[in-house]
């Protein structure tokens, strides 16, 4: 029954005009960054490295494929998030406002298949997104600007990575960056169980990350207690992966922390799901 | 005879509002029980709680011989229902829509039976549209082939000709109707509109403000009721002295204008129509009005 209701969660995805907004979105951000980058990249990266070149001699290509994909990935803190909570969080509570979610719930099907089928068809979205940035950032990215060395500006100073080190960190940062982008779907996914309309579960999604993202980065003695805890200071953390050397314990950490708000926000949504009054 | 459907003190609460009160009902198998009530009733929050949609408050609801909290998937998959307006997935067609819920079935449902039901309802040449294209008339009558995809023993239908035109509220009622002829389901079928009731039920449940005020075979309360009947003369005031003298004296004969009224049986009609004509009374109208409605809105607006 999971499997055939898996099914038809995946088949109302591809169905829906919606769902490829945000494909059709990541692309025009992604095709704009790389033409600009061809266009006039050079200029944009001589302004970043000037300062580097009065105590470093750069040889060689820096602006590659490589850097072009790590400065797109800088768009999951905001944007892919957004894309992301904009299908997820109307998985169940924009079939409330249609009706659809009356009809469906009295079909001999238990509410928990339905709950882990949207959920899991919400995660497998959200992987094709980023299979889908993978694609575009890096894939065309090397075709138009080949490969090179990988020169990381990050707060302890800069790091050069080697082009032949660099497929392995790019594969775990793919999978670090989806660690984060799944707890963003699991968090529209349970405030879509209290909502029934579409919009509601969207805008706290993004409220959510937008406000732990400011307590994050607010210098004040009594919220640095919380930032450990919220999910959005680890959302980053894929980044650390382009670390030298890599820093295995606080990766460790941010998945821990990532994986927790998984399991308890699923669990949370599940039991809200399984009492629902459908009244819509 | 054991009922298919036993309800007992049903109860559901909004926070302080309470929405169903101690309602307790049974359906008999081949029953089709009507549901009768004004909007705000308690009906749709009763057939809500009878599908599992909204948690009973308190109370018991045994459907099949098992209880539904326990038994939840088993006896769903022997019931078909429509709530409200049935909604379905606009990008998707038809066919689509049927397919997907098929696919929620326990047991395997075959292509032709889609194509069986979407005949059916006559919606055969419209299989492949869209349903965001669909009239509502339509949606309601793909609802009821939704509503019978697994074939089921128990059809639940809420307010199935709410919002329909003239054309699509005889459509529907034609289509439960057959249903009811042609298969003799068990089904539950909630109105606002008496006639509707009349016409296909042949027990009812009168609810209103969530409790249930009365409840028996519609035959029964059809026929215990009298009519109000209205009769259009040219002499209102010899006509009115007519029946005084007949056997109808005993009755209260009132006169508007050219018109009486009394309230007699279906039966009596005629005599009363002879004993006009016998005295060269000419007759332009007749039309008779049913108690049970003058019954039903005194039960309701108490």
């Amino acid at each position: 029954m999971w499997r055939k209701s898996l099914y038809n969660e995946l088949l109302k995805i591809i169905a829906r005009p919606r769902s490829f907004l945000g494909l059709g979105a990541i692309s025009l951000i992604i095709i704009l960054i790389q033409l600009a980058m061809k266009m006039d990249g050079l200029s944009y990266i001589q302004f970043v490295t000037a300062p580097l070149e009065q105590n470093l001699q750069i040889e060689g290509t820096i602006l590659n494929g490589n850097l072009i994909f790590f400065i797109i990935l800088q768009m999951l803190l905001i944007h892919i998030p957004l894309l992301v909570a904009f299908l997820t969080g109307d998985l169940i509570s924009g079939e409330a406002a249609m009706g659809t979610l009356r009809t469906l719930m009295t079909k001999p099907v238990p509410r928990s298949v339905i709950f882990w089928s949207k959920s899991s068809a919400g995660a497998i979205y959200t992987f094709i997104l980023l299979c889908w940035i993978a694609v575009l950032g890096w894939g065309v990215g090397y075709a138009l600007f080949g490969s090179g060395d990988l020169i990381v500006l990050n707060s302890e100073g800069v790091v050069i990575l080697q082009e032949a080190d660099l497929i392995w960190r790019f594969v775990v940062a793919f999978f670090q960056a989806y660690l984060a982008l799944l707890t963003i779907s699991t968090l529209s996914i349970f405030f879509s169980c209290f909502a029934d309309n579409s919009i509601g579960p969207i805008v706290s999604t993004m409220g959510i990350v937008i406000l732990f993202t400011l307590i994050g980065g607010l210098d004040i003695p009594i919220l640095a207690y919380l930032k450990p805890f919220l999910f959005t200071t680890h959302m980053a953390a894929w980044r650390l992966w382009f670390h030298d050397p890599v820093p295995y314990t606080d990766i460790g950490i941010s998945s821990l922390v990532l994986a927790i708000h998984i399991i308890v926000l699923s669990v949370l949504g599940l039991w809200k799901f399984n009492r629902k009054d459908i009244l819509s | 005879m054991i009922p298919l459907v036993e309800v007992q003190g049903l109860v559901k609460d909004y926070g302080s509002l309470r929405a169903v009160q101690e309602v307790s009902f049974e359906v008999y198998p081949g029953d089709v029980l009507g549901f009768l009530g004004p909007n705000g009733a308690g009906k749709s929050t009763t057939l809500r709680m009878l599908l599992s949609l909204i948690r009973p408050t308190q109370g018991s609801i045994q459907i099949f011989g098992k209880d539904l909290i326990s038994n939840r998937t088993a006896i769903l998959s022997k019931i078909g229902c429509i709530i409200e307006k049935p909604d379905f997935y606009k990008y998707l067609t038809a066919r689509q829509n049927l397919q997907l819920f098929a696919r929620w079935s326990p047991t395997h449902i075959p292509s032709s039976r889609i194509s069986e039901l979407l005949d059916f309802v006559g919606l055969g040449s419209r299989g492949n549209h869209r349903v965001g294209g669909f009239s509502h008339g339509m949606r309601q009558r793909l609802g009821l082939a939704q509503a019978l995809l697994n074939n089921p023993d128990l059809i639940i239908l809420d307010e199935p000709t709410t919002g329909l035109d003239p054309q699509g509220i005889i459509e529907v009622r034609e289509l439960i109707l057959k249903l009811k002829q042609e298969t003799n389901k068990t089904i539950i079928l909630s109105s606002h509109l008496l006639s509707e009731i009349e016409l296909i039920a042949n027990r009812v449940v009168i609810l209103n403000k969530g409790k249930a005020l009365v409840q028996g075979e519609v035959s029964e309360l059809v026929n215990a009721s009298e009519l109000l009947v209205s009769i259009q003369v040219d002499n209102g005031l010899k006509a009115q002295e007519a029946l005084q003298q007949s056997r109808f004296s005993g009755h209260e004969i009132l006169l508007s204008n050219q018109e009486i009224q009394l309230k007699t049986s279906r039966q009596e009609i005629p005599e009363i129509l002879g004993i006009l004509m016998d005295n060269g009374i000419s007759i332009y109208a007749v039309e008779s009005k049913r108690k049970l409605e003058d019954y039903f809105l005194k039960l309701t607006s108490n």
